[in-house]
């Protein structure tokens, strides 16, 4: 079997020696090149064409999540496993998103990470542990035109007034705020339950219950 | 009839002699009270001098002004030499007068700058008016102006209003002199403003008559009668009766206008014979054309002569070689009464006299000249002798050339002159303006002085963050893996013994603990999501690092609240990069806030935006506290700071168990100026339950 070919892409020589010394015992791994810098991934990578890149997310010249994109859009068939120490769900889903099949973060064990390598070789998705427990969370980007608005306490107070039919002045003559303040409550109001007039926004909290 | 309205104006200036000589004022106390005693009593024995024992009142001030400068007693010395000055005007000796005066200011003027006494405030003002005075015999109107209305600035702060009244008038009666009615009337009219607050005012009847004058030359009837009936009732009664005549002339003269001229004569003869009771010539001199017109206007052409020859023979006396006027009128007068070859003759003179003179105006600037030149010509002379130089008749027979040059280039600085006093008074009320504008711009500057200096001090923190986290992150972080790595891959290669292999599992487990701890620690100190993905983002990945509802998902036990964070039209949007790191180190410290304190169970982190107007709040449903007693705490102020730096408004809401709010509101600037600019949100009342 053809072993798999393997580009180290990180910015820390030491890293990548680590890397190579790592991976190079495995014979069904042949380290084919290493790079610090995006530019310098492009070329190797052009030249080696590797299977599987070891990408790391800072680099110096360009970052990850471009270069991801980039080596994907010129070898379709390139499996590339995000290596880093960002362990946040925005790089995680912008990586997915760039055409990653692998997120393994930098505190690894070195059998995780070849099988990693192997997993993405195979066609498969691979994330460490902990990247799994993001995975695991609702996405929250999505989530708040799902489930009904969170309001803040003052929010709440101005909407029960919008619905007993207070006039701005009147909500701002009891709860002692100035009328310009009442307004921008209720603009918020209207933008959260993305209604175009008070009628819509107490139909919408109506049937979210929230009155 | 007009050629005697143009006499009019000598009158007005002569009703009075120009600024009263004010006597310096005693010593208030400073230096060791003997001194002081001593100081007191010497100016005491001046006082009680005879006027005319000029040397006797030089020998106590010269007393006193040794003595104060023995004691360093600075207002007894400026005072003494005051004094001195007053004393060398007594004695004619100008040029002592003169440069007392200047010994006594310049130490006077600092003296008063420092403490704002009302006494050397007094003393002060007597100084300046005698320089006043000494400036228009000069006949330097110019100058003569601008100390009358820096004395009159003195007097206003030391509340004198007995001098301020003189001081008012006397301004009045130099802007008259200068032919700036409006401006003569407008400073007579403060002094008659302020009768009502002076006992002792005489001159207030002058200056009524004065104005009631001017009015009534310019046929503005209805506007003299009030001030008429204002120097008749002042003149009613001491000490304004003193200055009778003033009014009873002023009213002739009305009446004569008025077309009544047996009124107008009756009143102005009544005048007339107070005036030569008081024997100042140059009131009647000022008053006698105006009686010689009634006579006239009532055919009695033989009084009319015979004041008209005791005006000449006056204007004579005065050394004044203007008599055309006269002149004039005699010869219309004689011719009246029949006597042509008189006639004649008057009017030969007339026009002799009108050709040498060729017009009033250049008269009295010929006159201004000469006096100018004179004065000139005897300061040059005292140096001359000063410097006791052989060359002396000649040098003045050489300056006296000079000066017919220099005559074309004074009238020329005259004309420029008049039209700088328009802008005086206009001038020092803008200056003032100008001031006090200048010092809100100072206030302003520094203001955004501070403000520029705390932006660039989160600035250069934030960057100096920045490249820490990075170097941690990257550093720090990268060898850690890389020695977890190399550890992990020996871990399967050699056999230990128990207590070594759980040693190592154990170190392994730290390393990793350690990995995390660094990046959580670099990522508090710059997001990296926060720089590479904006604000939304790096506040989502924030809010759910401390969620304890996606740990208990997660099946972990934290004991944190539940973080909830929602945001509203800044989903695509990139604000200024500086603003996206305020409003991140904001959520930071409100919530590491809420988890120090709060014991909350739930959080919620908004983030909203209208437009250019964007609105933070974070609140929980923690134990709350007074909000009075823990204001200004670091975590507080920091959080001030960073909202002041985003101009603005930071407004806190908590009471005892009932949770906290905190808002924020700014606004964006136009998106090519990265700065922010502050909300005009109006405060809101502190409704804190």
């Amino acid at each position: 079997m053809e072993p798999i070919r393997v580009l180290l892409v990180d910015d820390h020589r030491m890293v990548l020696e680590g890397l190579r010394v790592l991976l190079e015992p495995l014979e069904y791994i042949d380290v084919v090149g290493s790079a610090a810098t995006a530019a310098e991934a492009f070329a190797v990578a052009t030249a080696t064409r590797p299977h599987v890149v070891l990408l790391d997310i800072n680099l110096p010249d360009l970052n990850g999540i471009d270069v991801c994109q980039r080596l994907v859009a010129e070898q379709p068939a390139i499996k590339i496993i995000a290596l880093t120490t960002l362990n946040e769900r925005s790089y995680l889903t912008r990586m997915l998103q760039a055409g990653a099949v692998g997120y393994v973060l930098k505190n690894a064990l070195p059998e995780e990470l070849a099988e990693a390598i192997t997993k993405v070789y195979a066609g498969k998705k691979f994330f460490s542990d902990e990247v799994q427990d993001l995975l695991l969370l609702p996405d929250p980007a999505t989530a708040p035109e799902a489930a009904a608005p969170i309001l803040t306490r003052r929010e709440k107070e101005v909407l029960a007034f919008i619905a007993d039919g207070l006039t701005s002045q009147e909500m701002a003559d009891r709860l002692f705020l100035s009328p310009l303040t009442i307004e921008t409550h209720r603009r918020n109001l209207l933008t959260k339950f993305d209604a175009n007039n008070t009628a819509t926004l107490i139909k919408a909290a109506a049937r979210l219950a929230l009155i | 009839m007009a050629s005697f309205r143009r006499l009019l104006r000598a009158g007005c200036q002569a009703a009075l002699p120009l600024g009263l000589v004010l006597r310096p004022a005693l010593a208030p106390a400073q230096p060791g009270p003997a001194d002081t005693l001593r100081f007191n009593a010497l100016m005491v024995q001046f006082e009680r001098a005879s006027p005319a024992d000029t040397a006797a009142q030089r020998r106590y001030l010269s007393q006193a002004l040794g003595l104060s400068r023995r004691v360093r007693y600075e207002f007894g010395e400026g005072a003494a030499l005051n004094a001195l000055s007053y004393v060398a005007s007594l004695r004619n000796d100008t040029l002592a007068h003169r440069r007392l005066l200047q010994q006594a200011r310049q130490l006077l003027v600092p003296l008063y700058r420092r403490h704002h006494n009302p006494r050397v405030g007094q003393v002060l003002a007597a100084n300046i008016n005698n320089q006043a005075n000494d400036l228009q015999v000069k006949g330097d109107y110019q100058g003569a102006a601008r100390a009358m209305l820096d004395l009159i600035a003195y007097l206003r702060q030391a509340g004198a209003h007995e001098l301020l009244v003189v001081a008012y008038y006397n301004l009045g009666g130099v802007f008259f002199s200068l032919d700036q009615f409006e401006q003569a009337i407008y400073y007579w009219k403060q002094a008659l403003a302020l009768q009502n607050q002076v006992r002792d005012a005489p001159v207030l009847v002058v200056a009524a008559a004065n104005i009631a004058n001017h009015y009534t030359a310019h046929g503005q009837f209805a506007q003299a009668r009030p001030y008429l009936a204002q120097a008749a009732a002042l003149s009613a009664r001491p000490p304004g009766v003193q200055y009778r005549d003033q009014y009873l002339n002023a009213q002739g003269k009305y009446e004569l206008a008025q077309g009544r001229p047996q009124q107008g004569v009756a009143l102005l003869e009544q005048a007339l014979t107070l005036a030569r009771r008081r024997g100042d010539p140059s009131i009647i001199l000022a008053m006698l054309p105006d009686v010689a017109e009634g006579h006239q206007q009532l055919g009695h052409y033989a009084q009319t002569r015979a004041y008209l020859l005791e005006c000449l023979s006056l204007t004579a006396a005065a050394g004044d070689v203007d008599q055309t006027v006269e002149l004039e009128a005699l010869a219309e007068v004689e011719e009246k009464l029949g006597h042509p070859t008189r006639a004649l003759a008057y009017f030969r003179r007339f026009h002799t006299l009108h050709d040498s003179l060729n017009s009033l105006e250049v008269k009295t600037r010929l006159n201004d000249l000469e006096t100018r030149y004179r004065t000139r010509e005897k300061e040059q002379r005292i140096t001359l002798l000063q410097q006791r130089q052989r060359l002396q008749a000649e040098e003045l027979r050489l300056q006296h050339q000079l000066t017919y040059g220099a005559f074309a280039l004074i009238v020329a600085l005259l004309g420029a002159g008049g039209l700088g006093y328009a802008a005086l008074r206009n001038r020092r009320q803008l200056e003032r303006q100008q001031q006090q504008l200048q010092a809100q711009k100072i206030q302003e500057l520094e203001q955004e002085r501070q403000l520029l200096a705390t932006e660039a001090m989160l600035r250069g923190q934030e960057e100096e963050r920045s490249r820490l986290a990075r170097d941690l992150h990257d550093g720090l972080g990268g060898m850690l893996s890389t020695v977890k790595l190399y550890l992990g891959s020996v871990r399967g290669n050699v056999v230990l013994p128990e207590a070594s292999a759980q040693l190592f599992a154990r170190s392994l487990e730290h390393l990793d603990g350690s990995i995390s701890e660094l990046r959580r620690v670099a990522r508090d100190m710059m997001p990296e999501a926060l720089l590479q993905f904006g604000l939304v983002p790096a506040l989502r990945d924030l809010c759910q690092a401390i969620d304890a509802g996606a740990g208990r998902r997660l099946g972990s036990e934290a004991g944190g609240p539940r973080v909830q964070f929602q945001a509203y039209g800044l989903e695509e949007t990139r604000l200024p990069q500086r603003t996206e790191v305020v409003v991140y180190r904001l959520v930071q410290e409100l919530l590491n806030n809420v988890l120090k304190h709060a014991q909350a169970s739930a959080v919620l982190v908004q983030l909203m935006r209208d437009g250019r107007h964007i609105q933070l709040v974070v609140e929980d449903d923690g134990r709350g506290f007074e909000p009075t007693t823990v204001r200004g705490g670091v975590g507080l102020r920091s959080i001030q700071a960073r909202v002041d730096y985003l101009r603005g408004i930071l407004d806190l809401q908590s009471a005892p168990g009932q949770g906290t709010t905190t808002t924020i509101d700014f606004h964006l600037t136009a998106p090519e100026a990265p700065a922010l600019e502050a909300t005009v949100r109006t405060a809101e009342t502190s409704s804190l339950v």
